[in-house]
């Protein structure tokens, strides 16, 4: 253009240098009409040229703008490949994405397998309170569809405009070039080399106020797609060093068990060859002088010879002992155990050893008689070792007390030695299976180290817990809590409701095995309403003859099962031949009691069946504890049969329930359901006052029913560990969070109440676990419910410490406030439960009062 | 006659050698730990010491090695008895500088002759 202008312009002195003829006027003049449409061409040319010359720089602005931009979002990338750390990671790809993209704000939304829903994990431009907001608001699958559908697709992102003004396709693009509207979001899907959606990138507030054009579109989706990526090597890394440490943690612990077994190999290889020595050597010697020996010094070798084979006798029991606690122990030996007589009598006859090696044994029972259902023989056995032990460890002179101690809660024992106690480091390792303090060449002591695993393994059976700890100003003492429970407490019998493949029909009757063990009765009845709601027939029985199962028919109002499903009311019988509605022989031998006991299973003031037992094993009548223990059981009954009428056909599910019953009985053990119900009210309340909408308060409601069924999986030794958790531990402990999604499953939560279970152990300073999530981005139902465990928890005794009063427990959670409690809902939270310390100071009360904690679950409000 | 000093922590293997070694003319002093070991053959002198490993305190690996590093009692004869049968258990005995290593249960009579070995002396008794 300028080259053109130039030579129009070089043309000019040429003209006005010649002279006029007519013709040349004529020449001249139309050379000036030509001069003048020349110029005239060049003047817009020259105008042209102008425009040109603006549009020219600004097209070079703009590309050394995206020059800038790309060589900035190159940095970014290079910078992404340098952080490993997954959060880390993902705060600089939002920064990022907001910066390149010229937006305010930008969040990202990752899948959560747990919560089936893209949760926001990383924010760029929120407040703290908008990134609460965000946090709560889970997108679900559908939602996320219904965004990347077809309809917003700008370029490869996704622009979400609320309402859809741009009906006529014809104006989609002159629409889309307009201002940015409210509310509108720009999407950029996250996705990895394998075409996984990993979540989207939410923009929102661009800068300019104007939608950005497809060439912004494009650097933004580059630097998405680098991103994707460097998320996917960071999760890789993520996994192979978290793969790592569990391979170190499994290798150490593997090393360590080498080192244990191969000392274990060499100590009862000791253990067996020193009394076999003197055997062996002496028989010799007998063998030798048969003459010349007198008949006393004969006798002492002979003496000798018996006690060292007694000895080795001993040892080889042992070893045998370890592999039955390899296998498991059968759990039929238990029937009811007096401690104190048990004690007695294990002290009688260690009292002539304490009085060979001047030691002294002492025996201290505060009651005549602690009766515990256990297995005897076991129990004695677990005292001799205890005691053997301490013997083993006191030097003459010392002195051996054993306590036994009903705490209310526990039955305790307590071996205490005046002893040489135990390396502080070791006082857990005692427990292991080839483990004795001084274990190597030197050793000051006989046994090959398995006494208190043997002792750990019999408590544990019991389901009760063992430790030990040094006493001042020396010595050790072994402490061991026993459940003080009854027969009515076994735990679920893995036999009797697993394994085989689901059949309809089956699963009630499996039901039914499970409640005649829980109450220990012989029969065991669920009948429900027929078809026409005028009978109730029986839907499952144990202990019944399969002709009264198919006969019966009970009319509503008639006999006592009749009744209680008229009244809705539980109806105990002393005399169950007075009830003539089920057919039956009265003179049947299998009718062990006569006393019947019938509860209905209500929901919603309806009554959807009635379950009957009767014939108690113990041969005893059917007393309230039954009952109360009955209707405990009957709301997760109804449930059940509910569910179940929906299920018949799905044996998926019956896995699901049986783990869930599982969990529910195990759970049970030490809760005083009272205070937990308070608890669980504070929790709401406090919901309630910050303003949690109606919906969420309901998931909350949900989720603190069901929170902790996951704990049935963790171990108990782990539960009732006082100390911290070793890694290994923690993640066992942790797994109980997945675990208690899994189980729920059937109940079929929706995202968001799995995103407050899931996050219930997270800590506001990031420590928690599963995710580590802090602060603002764990959900408020979360950090409620946070709250509320701890608080039941706190509030509740426990075998190994007695309950914190209100004070005590509250002054607890504020301790934790900033590192594992957010403060805003601690406040809330204690003020509510401030409001409710007279009650709970009343309850923690009753229940010491009254051994609330024999059953899985009862309620003294309902007595 | 010659002088064996024993140390054992059990009370029968004590009184078994005790018997043997008696029974063939020995002079027996016997001991029940490791330390006492040491301090007895510091005062007695003996010719011979006949020591369990696994005792409790010092073990007889250790003293043992503490025998043969003192000059004074560098040059008496150790016959270590032990329950711990393992190779290593063997050569970390050896390597202490004990003179034999018998593994238990042990004949008494094969006790005496490897001290008769040791010693020079006929098997017919001193």
């Amino acid at each position: 253009m300028v080259y053109t202008a130039t030579l129009i312009s070089g043309a000019r002195p040429l003209l006005a240098s010649l002279s006029f003829t007519l013709p040349q006027a004529l020449l001249l003049m139309a050379a000036a009409g030509v001069g003048v449409w020349c110029w005239t061409v060049w003047r817009r040319r020259q105008l042209a040229g102008a425009t040109d010359l603006v549009h020219q720089k600004e097209v070079s602005r703009q590309l050394r703008h995206r020059n800038r931009v790309l060589e900035r979002i190159l940095a970014v990338s290079t910078r992404l490949n340098t952080t490993r750390n997954m959060g880390e990671l993902r705060l600089r790809i939002v920064e990022a994405a907001r910066d390149i993209g010229g937006f305010r704000h930008c969040v990202m939304y990752l899948w959560s397998a747990e919560t089936k829903a893209f949760e926001a994990r990383a924010f760029a431009g929120y407040d703290e309170l908008a990134k609460n907001r965000l946090a709560e608001d889970l997108v679900g699958m559908a939602r996320y569809r219904e965004i990347c559908s077809a309809r917003y697709r700008y370029s490869n992102c996704f622009l979400v405009t609320p309402e859809l003004e741009w009906n006529d396709p014809e104006d989609n693009d002159e629409h889309r070039a307009r201002v940015w509207q409210e509310g509108q979001i720009l999407a950029a899907p996250l996705i990895n080399s394998s075409g996984e959606e990993l979540g989207f990138l939410s923009l929102e507030g661009p800068g300019d106020g104007q939608v950005p054009d497809v060439v912004d579109i494009r650097q933004l989706e580059f630097l998405v797609s680098q991103a994707a990526t460097a998320m996917e090597s960071a999760e890789v890394y993520e996994r192979l060093a978290r793969n790592n440490a569990d391979l170190q943690v499994a290798s150490e612990k593997l090393n360590s068990l080498n080192d244990m077994k191969n000392n274990f190999v060499a100590n009862v290889s000791h253990e067996l060859r020193t009394p076999l020595t003197s055997i062996s050597a002496y028989s010799e010697l007998l063998q030798q002088n048969p003459g010349s020996m007198s008949d006393a010094v004969r006798d002492e070798f002979l003496n000798v010879i018996h006690t060292e084979s007694q000895k080795l006798t001993g040892v080889i029991n042992d070893i045998l002992e370890l592999s039955s606690m390899e296998n498991g122990r059968p759990q039929g030996n238990q029937s009811e155990v007096d401690l104190v007589q048990l004690a007695q009598r294990l002290a009688d006859s260690w009292k002539s050893r304490a009085q060979e090696r001047n030691i002294e044994l002492e025996l201290v029972a505060d009651l005549d008689s602690i009766q515990v259902y256990a297995d005897g023989i076991l129990l004695q056995q677990l005292l001799g070792h205890l005691l053997g032990n301490a013997f083993k460890f006191t030097e003459t002179g010392g002195r051996v007390t054993l306590t036994v101690q009903e705490t209310g809660t526990a039955v305790k024992l307590v071996v205490e030695d005046t002893g040489i106690g135990i390396p502080e480091d070791q006082l857990v390792d005692v427990f292991d299976r080839f483990y004795q303090v001084d274990g190597s060449a030197t050793r000051k002591h006989n046994g090959q180290g398995v006494g208190l695993a043997i002792c750990q393994d019999i408590v544990k059976h019991h389901d009760g817990r063992i430790w030990a700890e040094n006493v001042k100003p020396h010595g050790a003492r072994f402490t061991v809590l026993l459940p003080c429970r009854t027969q009515v407490l076994q735990p679920v019998d893995p036999t009797v409701v697993s394994g085989s493949p689901f059949q309809p029909g089956e699963f009630m009757q499996r039901i039914m095995h499970w409640i005649g063990g829980s109450v220990a009765v012989q029969t065991a009845t669920l009948m429900v309403p027929d078809a026409d709601q005028e009978h109730l027939v029986i839907r499952a029985a144990i202990g019944l003859p399969e002709t009264v199962v198919q006969s019966a028919r009970v009319r509503r109002g008639h006999g006592i099962v009749g009744r209680v499903w008229e009244s809705g009311e539980t109806l105990l019988v002393d005399d169950i031949t007075a009830d003539d509605c089920i057919g039956r022989d009265q003179n049947e031998p299998r009718y062990t009691t006569r006393s019947l006991l019938s509860v209905p299973l209500l929901r919603d003031g309806v009554c959807h069946g009635v379950l009957s037992v009767n014939n108690r094993l113990d041969g005893k009548p059917l007393d309230d504890d039954d009952r109360l223990l009955l209707e405990s059981m009957a709301p997760m009954l109804t449930e059940m049969l509910l569910r179940y009428r929906g299920w018949q056909e799905d044996s998926r599910h019956f896995a699901e329930i049986r783990e869930t019953l599982r969990a529910i009985t195990t759970v049970g053990h030490y809760r005083q359901e009272n205070i937990i119900e308070t608890c669980q009210e504070i929790c709401l309340a406090a919901g309630r006052s910050i303003l949690l909408p109606e919906e969420d308060l309901e998931r909350l409601a949900f989720a603190l029913q069901f929170y902790d069924v996951g704990l049935g999986f963790v171990p108990h030794r782990l539960l009732n560990k006082p100390g911290p958790l070793d890694p290994e531990e923690r993640h066992i402990v942790s797994g109980h969070v997945r675990k208690c999604l899994e189980v729920l499953e059937p109940l079929h939560p929706d995202s968001k109440v799995r995103q407050l279970i899931l996050h219930h152990h997270e800590n506001v300073d990031g420590s928690g676990y599963p995710v580590g999530l802090a602060g603002e981005a764990i959900p408020l139902g979360s950090r409620l419910l946070r709250l509320t465990d701890t608080l039941a928890a706190l509030l509740c005794p426990r075998p190994w410490r007695a309950a914190y009063t209100f004070d005590e427990a509250l002054n607890e959670i504020r301790e934790g406030v900033g590192s594992q409690f957010c403060p805003r809902m601690t406040q809330v939270f204690l003020e509510e439960a401030g409001l409710r310390r007279g009650r709970i100071e009343e309850q923690q009360r009753q229940g010491m009062d009254h051994r609330l904690f024999k059953r899985p679950v009862l309620d003294p409000l309902q007595m | 006659m010659f002088k064996i000093l024993v140390a054992d922590d059990e009370h029968n293997i004590r009184h078994i050698l005790d018997f043997s070694l008696h029974a063939e003319g020995f002079a027996a002093i016997s001991v029940q730990s490791g330390e006492d070991a040491f301090t007895t053959a510091l005062n007695e002198m003996p010719d011979l010491i006949l020591m369990d490993v696994m005792m409790p305190g010092q073990g007889g690996v250790e003293t043992c090695r503490k025998l043969k590093q003192d000059e004074r009692t560098a040059h008496i004869p150790v016959v270590l008895l032990t329950a711990r049968a393992g190779r290593e258990d063997r050569e970390e005995g050896l390597a202490s500088g004990a003179d034999r290593y018998i593994t238990k249960p042990f004949s008494p009579q094969k006790v005496i002759e490897t001290i008769q070995d040791i010693l020079g002396v006929a098997t017919d008794g001193a």
